[in-house]
C-alpha cells in the first residue's frame, strides 16, 4: 500500500471530500471512473490529509511525491532536498495561469459507506448513492500550496522527472499524465 | 496570493544596476534611477546571484544571527535571507516592536523563462496604522555561506555574514504595503490567505 502523505499545515480534521470544478453537484452516484482500475461502480473521495493532490484544475497533470518508511536518504536528499516531512508537487508551466485562476468545489461526503482503498492511502469509495453533507468554495490554489508547505514547481515536461521518481523509493501519485505534453524526442533540446 | 511583477530572467542587461552597485561607496548605494528599487533588488538577486535581508538596523557591517519563530513554532538563531527581490521590503519597512508577529510568504513558479512571483503579507497589529511602518535598509549579501531552508526563496545561515552593500528603502517602496492584512486569529490559516485573496 502506498505510505499516506505527509501532514501539511492547516491540514485540518480528517473527512472525506470529493472534488469538483462542478458547483452544484446534489447527489453522488455509483459509476465507473474513467481512470480506476476497476469496473466496480463506486462514489469516489480522499480524505483531508490527501485533498492537496486534488488543489489543480481538473484535467492538469501533475507528478506528486513524497517520502516513506522505504524511502532512502540519498532518494530523500535528491528529490525532496532533504525534507522527508514535505510533499513536493510538479506541474507542466503551460498549465501556471490555469491553475492560479481555477476555482474548486469540495463537497464533504457522509463517511458511514466508505471504505478506504487497500491499494493507495487517501482515496475511499463507497458503492452507495449519497449527497454532500456540505460544501466549500476554493480558489487561489497557489496560495494554498504555499500556505500547505507543499514544495510546488514547473517543468516544461514533467516525463524525465517523472520517470526518476517512479524508479527511486520515493511514494508517489501521477495524477492526469495523459494530458501532459509527449516525451522529449531523444537528441532534442 | 497577490502576484508581483514578472521577471525576465533571460531579460536585457541593465548596466545602470550593475553601475550603482559598482559605484557604492563604503557599501552605502546611493539609488538615484527612476526604477523602482524592487527591480533593482530583484536584478541582484535573479542576475548576480546575491542574496537579501531586510531590517530597520540602518548601519551593520555584517548581519548577525537572530532568534525567529518559524511556522511550525520552532525558534531558530540564524541570518536569515531571501532570493527575492520584493520579499525583504517588507522586513524592512516594517517596525517590528509594533507591528507584532508577521506571517508572510513568496513562491516563485517559471513559466519558461518567466518568473511568476507571488506573495501574502499579514501582521499582528492594524497595517493600516502608519505608525507601525517605518524607514529601513535592505542588506546585499553573497550566497556563500547561506543554506536554503524548506521555506521557498529562504536562506540561513548560522554564522554571521558581511554585507556587500546596503540599500536605504521606505515604506513607500514596498510595492504591496496597501495590500497587507491584519491576521485575524479567529479564522484558520486558509482562511486568512482567502481574506488577503480577496
Amino acid at each position: 500500500m502506498r505510505a499516506p502523505a505527509p501532514p501539511y499545515r492547516g491540514e485540518g480534521p480528517h473527512a472525506l471530500w470529493h472534488v469538483s470544478e462542478e458547483p452544484a453537484i446534489a447527489r453522488f452516484a455509483p459509476h465507473r471512473a474513467k481512470t480506476a482500475s476497476t469496473d466496480e461502480l463506486l462514489v469516489w473521495a480522499v480524505d483531508t490529509r490527501h485533498l492537496p493532490l486534488f488543489w489543480y484544475p481538473r484535467d492538469c497533470p501533475r507528478c506528486t511525491f513524497w517520502a516513506g518508511p522505504r524511502t532512502t536518504d540519498a532518494d530523500a536528499g535528491r528529490f525532496l532536498g532533504g525534507r522527508r516531512e514535505r510533499a513536493v508537487h510538479v506541474i507542466e508551466d503551460r498549465w501556471l495561469e490555469r491553475l492560479r485562476d481555477a476555482r474548486l468545489y469540495l463537497y464533504r461526503m457522509p463517511e458511514a459507506s466508505f471504505i478506504q482503498s487497500s491499494e493507495v492511502a487517501g482515496y475511499w469509495t463507497s458503492r452507495e448513492e449519497m449527497e454532500p453533507l456540505e460544501r466549500l468554495s476554493v480558489d487561489d490554489l497557489i496560495g494554498r500550496h504555499a500556505v500547505a508547505g507543499t514544495l510546488l514547481r514547473t517543468e516544461s515536461n514533467l516525463w524525465p522527472l517523472w520517470d526518476s521518481v517512479i524508479a527511486s523509493t520515493l511514494e508517489f501519485s501521477g495524477i492526469r499524465l495523459r494530458n501532459s505534453v509527449p516525451r522529449p524526442q531523444p537528441g532534442a533540446s | 496570493m497577490v502576484e508581483g511583477p514578472q521577471v525576465a530572467l533571460d531579460g536585457a542587461p541593465r548596466p545602470e544596476f550593475g553601475a550603482i552597485l559598482e559605484q557604492a561607496r563604503e557599501g552605502v548605494i546611493d539609488y538615484r534611477l527612476d526604477a523602482p528599487k524592487h527591480e533593482f533588488l530583484s536584478y541582484l538577486v535573479h542576475m548576480r546571484g546575491q542574496l537579501l535581508h531586510g531590517t530597520a538596523s540602518p548601519e551593520l557591517d555584517e548581519v548577525r544571527p537572530m532568534p525567529a519563530t518559524d511556522y511550525e513554532v520552532r525558534t531558530l538563531e540564524a541570518v536569515f535571507a531571501t532570493s527575492d527581490g520584493i520579499w525583504p521590503l517588507f522586513f524592512a519597512t516594517l517596525d517590528r516592536a509594533r507591528a507584532g508577529s508577521l506571517w508572510n510568504g513568496c513562491y516563485h513558479l517559471r513559466r519558461g523563462s518567466v518568473l511568476h512571483r507571488y506573495y501574502f503579507f499579514f501582521t499582528e497589529a492594524d497595517p493600516h496604522d502608519d505608525t507601525i511602518w517605518r524607514d529601513g535598509v535592505v542588506y546585499v549579501l553573497p550566497r556563500e555561506p547561506f543554506a536554503r531552508t524548506w521555506i521557498p526563496n529562504e536562506w540561513v545561515s548560522a554564522e554571521p555574514v558581511r554585507a556587500q552593500a546596503r540599500l536605504a528603502v521606505s515604506p513607500s517602496d514596498f510595492p504591496f504595503k496597501h495590500r497587507v492584512k491584519q491576521y485575524d486569529p479567529r479564522l484558520s490559516l486558509m482562511g486568512n490567505l482567502r481574506r488577503f485573496s480577496r
